[in-house]
């Protein structure tokens, strides 16, 4: 089994090293085992592997969540979510870094990608705060670390990618990611209120409770998505996926039809862009198919998990190596790409030694979402330092106390099972 | 004709391709939900359409971020530093996303192949119509990384792809 797997991970990881698309470096590392290992791999299996690696209906999820959150950011969502964070928080010392960690976590709940959180909040406010005197590099830091929060809140695209992969109910998940969502959101107003106190950053004045509540009346139609999505799960109202479907359409019909801030053709891109942004998911998906075909085949799961067993059987210790290594995997792999990769491998092992699902899920999905604000491969890091015109070196460096923040509230998560299980075991048992 | 236009023809067609896909599946999705709660009805044959428009999607896409250097890719390379690199990296990808794309329509006319004749449930066609995005997607990377190869060629750039 190690020839297989040095071949397998070698060729994939020299791919990815290389700057090869990721689908194509895993679909190169699925050629390579198959010209060494021949015939282990039948060519009928490969044409089929392609095939299932999409033949289910729920990853149609992943492209509804992509289009409703790519038509609330583009119909001027985020401007209204925007004004009501700035109504709240705006008044504390480091006001619009509060401003920006608040603005994160209520886009989360009409977006479930990190990336289109970064974008929409970071093009308002990294400009905002520079002219309020913020550094560069700090500014960036804030978004970047903040739109982590987008895709633990739910909608999540992770999460359904890990429910899909983990075999796991995805109405568990998305609740599972509430409390830990809004904690992310806490962590970071914490760091980011300590440094706002010690390096003494503005504020703005107090607006009065009148402009808040005209503000969240402005949002209040944003604001209501992520409660269709999750009363309708809770309530088995319909699929994940007819559930994407429905945020999606929501999504129209509030900025087409209500705000009025997307014409026909504004939506026929916003239509595109979230089709090719799905693609970019997708297509590792079906290429999986393949990939994992051959992982099972050798059996590498259940050796793992034979493995993790006779190492330990204390869940907490499992997990937290589980968690450390998807940190260090995350530093090079995107999320998207180490779930696909790697949770159908140590699913076994974690449920073998008694780690809940769900739990596992949550820890997963944080632990690789840190992974975009750690150099040398944090895609928010260069994102961010764009929009803020900032050295990524010096954004690595001010992300630190955001990076600690997050790291101690995964910590907790696989320390206090509750804090991920309380909700889901509430509303489904 | 330069590869430059050839690759903008090609993408002004493919776009509309994919965004129609996910339109007609959202369509399809949301009808279902109001079927069901309207009319205590649902459409069997639903979901079959979607997974086959998921695949067309996928595969499509796949091409258009090709032509647009638009895949997700870890990026380990320093931008300036590694130029002449990038460009030889670049040059070797599109050599083997030829080679591949075609593999992979082949093998997959293969599959195929065996699987005419099995019925697919609800909608009761051919199975292996389930296949078609994939050789579709194998002929579109073959020709995608030819035109790439092409322009790399002609015009030296050194973006990866």
């Amino acid at each position: 089994m190690i020839a297989e797997l040095t071949v397998l991970f070698g060729v994939m990881l020299l791919g990815l090293g290389l700057g090869v698309p990721v689908f194509f470096a895993m679909a190169l590392a699925s050629a390579a085992y198959a010209l060494v290992f021949w015939p282990k791999l039948p060519v009928m299996v490969i044409g089929q592997g392609f095939m299932q690696g999409l033949d289910s209906y729920n990853y149609a999820a992943i492209a509804f969540f992509f289009l409703a959150g790519e038509i609330m950011n583009t119909g001027g969502i985020s401007r209204r979510l925007l004004d009501l964070a700035r109504a709240a928080v705006g008044h504390i010392r480091g006001g619009l870094s509060h401003v920006n960690i608040l603005a994160s976590m209520v886009f989360a709940g009409v977006s479930g990608s990190a990336v289109a959180d970064a974008s929409a909040i970071g093009s308002v406010m990294v400009p905002a705060m520079r002219r309020e005197g913020y550094t560069p590099a700090y500014a960036a830091a804030v978004t970047a670390a903040s739109a982590t929060i987008g895709p633990v809140i739910p909608p999540s695209i992770p999460l359904v990618v890990f429910g899909l992969f983990a075999g796991a109910s995805i109405g568990k998940l998305f609740l599972a990611g509430v409390i830990p969502g809004l904690l992310m959101g806490a962590f970071l107003l914490t760091a980011s209120y300590l440094i706002s106190l010690r390096r003494g950053y503005p504020s703005t004045a107090w607006q009065g409770w009148r402009r808040l509540l005209a503000t969240a009346g402005n949002a209040v139609l944003a604001l209501l998505m992520p409660v269709i999505v999750v009363v309708g799960l809770v309530g088995g109202i319909a699929t994940t996926t007819e559930l994407g479907a429905v945020a999606a359409v929501y999504a129209i019909v509030v900025s087409v039809g209500i705000y009025r801030d997307l014409d026909l053709a504004g939506l026929r891109r916003s239509v595109c862009r979230a089709a090719l942004d799905s693609c970019r998911v997708l297509v590792i998906i079906s290429v999986a198919g393949i990939f994992l075909w051959i992982i099972a085949n050798m059996g590498l799961a259940r050796a793992l998990a034979g493995a993790v067993t006779a190492f330990s059987d204390n869940p907490t210790l499992v997990l937290a190596v589980i968690a450390i290594l998807l940190l260090c995997l995350g530093t090079i792999l995107e999320p998207v790409t180490l779930l696909v990769v790697v949770v159908p491998i140590l699913t076994p092992a974690a449920l073998a030694v008694g780690i809940d699902v769900v739990q596992l899920g949550v820890v997963a999905v944080l632990a690789t979402l840190i992974g975009l604000i750690t150099p040398p491969v944090g895609f928010l890091i260069y994102l961010s330092a764009a929009q803020a015109e900032a050295r990524a070196a010096a954004v690595v460096a001010e992300l630190t106390p955001f990076l600690g923040a997050l790291l101690l509230l995964l910590a907790c998560l696989v320390l206090f099972p509750s804090w991920t299980l309380w909700l889901p075991g509430l509303f489904l048992g | 004709m330069r590869a430059e236009t050839v690759r903008r023809y090609l993408t002004h067609g493919l776009t509309p391709l994919i965004g129609a896909s996910l339109l007609v599946m959202l369509l399809l999705a949301f009808t279902q939900v109001v079927l069901r709660y309207a009319f205590a009805a649902s459409l069997l044959w639903v979901e079959e359409v979607s997974v086959m428009l998921l695949s067309w999607m996928a595969w499509l896409g796949a091409i258009q971020l090709w032509l647009d250097r638009e895949h997700l890719v870890v990026d380990l390379l320093p931008a300036q530093r590694a130029a002449g690199l990038r460009h030889g990296i670049a040059v070797g990808v599109n050599g083997l996303a030829v080679v591949g794309g075609i593999a992979l329509a082949v093998v997959s006319m293969e599959t195929l192949t065996a699987f005419g004749g099995i019925e697919m449930g609800s909608l009761e066609i051919d199975a292996s119509i389930k296949y078609y995005p994939v050789v579709a997607g194998g002929v579109g990377l073959a020709a995608a990384g030819g035109l790439e190869l092409w322009r790399l060629l002609s015009q030296r750039d050194s973006r990866t792809p």
